[in-house]
């Protein structure tokens, strides 16, 4: 049965990242293999500081990022909008979430538990190489776009703390 | 040593047959690199990610009066990898030779519908868990300083903006 959620997501990754060789059909193939779940307006995904099971790709709509403050006041601190991956990190490396995921609006995904992960995580097939190469382009992105935002912020095109505090950064992460 | 022996001495191929590795040496072509010399440079096209076999790479932010050091890379590890998974993007950073240095030239090209190569489904898997790390070190410290900030929280959603 053909599903028109599925597909406009399958097409809009394919226009996001132009993954080598990788095909609308192989997509659908990768989402069949996970859980498709909504959710509806406000509905948490995932919150700060869970144990991290599950990795959602996210088929139709927005997801809100939120932060807790010192305080635990939560602060939404940026937007993921399809087609796009969330809640890799923790699932990779175990860590706990590192921010609460908040439906804005409904939202469609595909949700791979750690144990269908550890699967295609390592399978040399289709559905596997799509999974790993759609998370490497997002986190590379992410990567990439943090680097750009902090080379303007430097450049003077930022308020004047937080370039201090952008070298900081910096300086730390260049040790890394 | 031939050039299949010097792959199978990396972390990330430890598991890789060698008849992987030397299909993997076909796919990906060899690269000498002398000291000083800048392979990738900040605003060019990103078309090729290099794994680094032996020597030692810089990165640096050019922030017009200064080179801003963001990481160095050593063999074993992956410089550029965004030109892997995607097309038209630009070097965010500028790459040179810390001292002459031997890599294998990673393209989009290269990688094939599936990751049928065990030293290229290695290469991927390294990828994750690496970015990871990154992204994780990355956020550590935003956090750190967001939290110690003085409540300005318009600042952060300029820093972090839209995805």
């Amino acid at each position: 049965m053909s599903d028109p959620i599925a597909t406009r997501a399958a097409a809009g990754f394919l226009v996001r990242y132009s993954l080598p060789d990788l095909r609308e059909r192989q997509l659908l193939e990768l989402f069949g293999r996970g859980t498709r779940v909504g959710y509806e307006h406000g509905e948490i995904i995932c919150r700060e500081g869970d144990e991290g099971g599950d990795i959602w790709l996210v088929l139709e709509g927005t997801v809100e990022i939120r932060w807790l403050d010192r305080n635990r006041a939560e602060h939404a601190v940026g937007h993921v909008h399809a087609p796009d991956v969330i809640g890799a990190w923790s699932l990779v490396d175990g860590g706990p979430r590192g921010g609460t995921c908040v439906a804005m609006g409904t939202v469609q995904t595909v949700r791979f538990g750690s144990e269908t992960w550890h699967i295609l995580q390592n399978d040399p097939g289709i559905a596997g190489t799509s999974l790993r190469r759609l998370l490497l382009a997002s986190m590379s992105e992410q990567l990439s776009d943090g680097n750009e935002r902090i080379r303007v912020i430097l450049q003077g095109q930022g308020h004047a703390a937080w370039r201090h505090a952008l070298r900081r950064i910096l300086e730390f992460v260049s040790r890394g | 040593m031939t050039e299949v022996d010097q792959l199978a001495e990396l972390p990330i191929f430890a598991s890789v047959p060698r008849e992987a590795l030397e299909h993997f040496c076909q796919l990906a072509p060899v690269l000498h690199v002398p000291a000083g010399m800048t392979i990738m440079r900040q605003g060019s096209v990103a078309d090729l990610a290099l794994l680094v076999v032996d020597g030692r790479l810089k990165a640096e932010i050019d922030l017009g009066n200064f080179q801003f050091p963001v990481g160095a890379f050593g063999p074993g590890e992956i410089i550029g990898e965004r030109a892997l998974f995607s097309q038209g993007g630009t070097r965010s950073a500028t790459v040179t030779a810390v001292f002459a240095s031997t890599c294998r030239m990673l393209t989009w090209g290269m990688l094939g519908p599936t990751a049928e190569n065990a030293a290229v489904l290695a290469m991927e898997q390294y990828l994750v868990d690496v970015l990871t790390q990154r992204l994780r070190r990355t956020q550590k410290v935003i956090r750190a300083l967001w939290r110690s900030a003085p409540g300005d929280f318009d600042d952060l959603d300029e820093l972090l903006g839209e995805r």
